[in-house]
């Protein structure tokens, strides 16, 4: 941004200042970030707010009885990203749904929206997603991340 | 006006406002601990630079409304949203930006601090991993099975379009 910062300093960063700096970025540089060094991806996966940018957030609007998942229904979460970068081409074999930055999606328009999960995070996530998988489990007992969603979706 | 004594880590006194002063809440508390005073409170985790640095963002915020009883709104978190004074005050080589941000922590001058955590942010966004490491001058420590590993975590985020163009879903299908 400013080329005066691109000289690297010599002054020590505490980890729990880095925290703060990664709350202010979208779950995608969050991606990148943990990929920087191991200092970096045990602050982002230790640090519960970070973690939970990069699971499946959730919009209030659309709580509704059937979901079991724990949430407060008065926070309102945009559409996780990576729902924006699933590419569904329902004359395909679902098995070769790609996930792809460019790639449309159905589930944009989808009920996958009513049923999405989860924040807080939650080791169980149901949805239903398009046709080819009317609904959708997926546990973890240490919590669902995007990738076990994409896992199973490619199943 | 009163005024106030500070002194640096390297031993400079500054005189200044106490309102100014007393954006940090880190002073600000002393000051009612311990009431009037006439020496100059030593402020040894700050030199005299990187103090004067902080005073001149305190002296041009001091009109601001106090910060909000610690809010976790959206509001707080977006990055882009520095406003343009700051941004110029933050125009500083790398050192002294860490500089800062350390001093602000110490003298607890949260919206100082947010600033100063926005400017790292946005030296990160939108770069990759090599990128941040030169910038930041960080060894990658990863095994090459642990990158392996984060490579395949990280897959669905994969680059296939440039970051800067937004995503717009409608018009790529």
């Amino acid at each position: 941004m400013i080329s005066s910062h691109d000289t690297p300093s010599n002054v020590f960063f505490p980890p729990y200042l880095l925290q703060d700096v990664f709350e202010h970025l979208d779950p995608l540089d969050l991606v990148t970030c943990k990929r920087v060094c191991t200092l970096w991806y045990s602050i982002i996966w230790g640090r519960r707010r970070l973690r939970q940018k990069l699971f499946l957030p959730r919009a209030a609007a659309e709580a509704n009885a059937t979901s079991h998942l724990v949430n407060s229904p008065d926070e309102v979460y945009d559409l996780h990203p990576v729902f924006r970068l699933i590419h569904f081409d329902a004359s395909l074999d679902p098995a070769l749904a790609t996930f792809g930055r460019q790639k449309c999606t159905l589930l944009k328009e989808s009920a996958v929206k009513e049923h999405y999960a989860t924040y807080p995070a939650t080791t169980r996530v149901e949805m239903d997603v398009v046709h080819f998988h009317p609904h959708l489990v997926v546990e973890n007992e240490t919590g669902v991340t995007v990738w076990d969603v994409m896992e199973a979706l490619a199943k | 006006m009163s005024e106030i004594k500070l002194l640096s880590s390297d031993q400079a006194t500054i005189t200044v406002e106490k309102s100014v002063a007393e954006r940090s809440i880190l002073i600000k508390n002393m000051l009612e601990d311990v009431g009037e005073v006439t020496e100059a409170i030593p402020i040894p985790n700050v030199n005299e630079n990187v103090l004067k640095k902080v005073i001149e963002w305190c002296e041009h915020h001091k009109g601001d409304p106090p910060a909000q009883a610690d809010d976790d709104s959206d509001s707080r978190k977006k990055s882009s949203d520095i406003d343009e004074w700051d941004q110029k005050f933050m125009q500083v080589d790398q050192e002294m930006l860490f500089e800062i941000i350390l001093a602000a922590n110490y003298l607890d001058i949260k919206p100082l601090l947010d600033v100063g955590c926005k400017t790292v942010a946005n030296m990160i966004k939108g770069k990759s991993p090599e990128e941040i490491r030169k910038t930041f001058n960080i060894q990658n420590d990863f095994t090459p099975d642990e990158e392996e590993q984060i490579r395949r975590e990280n897959e669905w985020a994969e680059e296939s379009v440039p970051r800067s163009q937004p995503l717009d879903i409608d018009e790529a299908c």
